[in-house]
């Protein structure tokens, strides 16, 4: 089999240079994105809750007699 | 002892070279010589693409050790990691960070700013504990745990070490193996840890550097290719020593200071 012909060194960094400007992945972005967006429903969520609890924990004539 | 060959005379070292008997073409790089060959920040980086420009027509087959390939790589995968995620701060970028990651992220570039007002020349690159105090920021999300972290490293890694490898090797440079057959007649000594030690124990060369020149000195060949004072210095401080390394004139220069005798 004929041996493949290499490239000049010098070259390697014109090649790195293409290789930096290569975009992040979009299906690791998306899923990352959506990572964040579920964590931040869910803190909202907790949030809500957290305020529906001091708000009944606030009614309650029980509490803070 | 062996010596210091700055860029600008290696045509007529290794016309002299390629004359001997016993000699073996081939070379080994240093892990610094490929960061400043593919890293435009680095002081030395135009002087050496104008060396490998210049010795193109010799075809010298480049070698590096798993120590020089993995350092290279290290490097290349912070450098990759400190540029995604201070894109990833700027406006339009496709990652949506918390705020939490995002002012991590700012604080530590400060701090990395701060270290280059401090010491110019030094590489605008997260170290491995300003990565480590992003890495936590990205984590522990009441969803995602730690999967934030790794889908940065998806977004920025995946694929990207390999293809950089594979770049290496297109462009010559191959892995040096005592065990591949074929390599056989590229060495003249088995490769020992213990050896590797002394040459630390002799001039205070840190381990991976005396792994490097360890390696040089069990091959066939007659010189390295370097930019680091230090591998240098032990090449120069190795009574007894036949390998040479090839340097920048720049710093090539800086060993007269230290009187060692000429060989």
């Amino acid at each position: 089999m004929e041996k493949k012909k290499r490239k000049p060194l010098h070259e390697l960094y014109e090649s790195m240079k293409e290789l930096r400007k290569r975009p992040p992945n979009p299906a690791a972005v998306d899923k990352f994105n959506d990572l964040m967006r579920k964590d931040e429903q869910l803190e909202k969520a907790e949030k809500a809750k957290g305020d529906s609890e001091r708000k009944k924990i606030a009614r309650d004539p029980e509490v803070g007699a | 002892m062996g010596r210091v060959i700055p860029f600008s005379q290696f045509d007529k070292y290794l016309k002299a070279k390629s004359a001997e008997a016993d000699y073996c073409p081939g070379t080994i790089l240093d892990t610094n010589v490929l960061i400043s060959l593919t890293y435009e920040v680095k002081k030395d980086h135009d002087e050496v693409v104008k060396f490998f420009v210049s010795i193109a027509g010799h075809e010298i087959p480049y070698f590096s050790t798993v120590t020089t390939r993995s350092e290279y790589l290290d490097f290349h995968r912070r450098l990759r990691l400190t540029e995604t995620l201070l894109d990833a701060t700027e406006p339009g970028s496709p990652w949506k960070l918390t705020s939490r990651a995002h002012a991590e992220i700012k604080t530590k570039q400060g701090l990395l700013r701060a270290r280059i007002t401090r010491k110019p020349g030094s590489d605008p690159v997260f170290t491995d504990t300003d990565l480590k105090d992003i890495k936590k920021a990205f984590s522990a999300g009441p969803f995602s745990g730690h999967h934030g972290w790794l889908s940065i490293c998806d977004g920025a890694l995946a694929d990207w070490l390999k293809d950089m490898e594979d770049r290496l090797i297109d462009h010559g440079v191959s892995y040096i193996s005592q065990h591949e057959e074929s390599q056989k007649p590229l060495f003249s000594k088995k490769i020992d840890w213990p050896d590797a030690r002394q040459v630390s124990e002799r001039s205070g060369l840190g381990l991976s550097d005396s792994m490097i020149l360890n390696a040089l000195k069990c091959s066939r060949f007659s010189f390295a290719i370097s930019t680091d004072f230090d591998l240098g210095y032990a090449i120069l401080a190795d009574d007894g020593g036949t390998k040479d390394v090839v340097m920048p004139d720049s710093k090539a220069a800086e060993y007269r200071a230290y009187h060692f005798p000429k060989a």
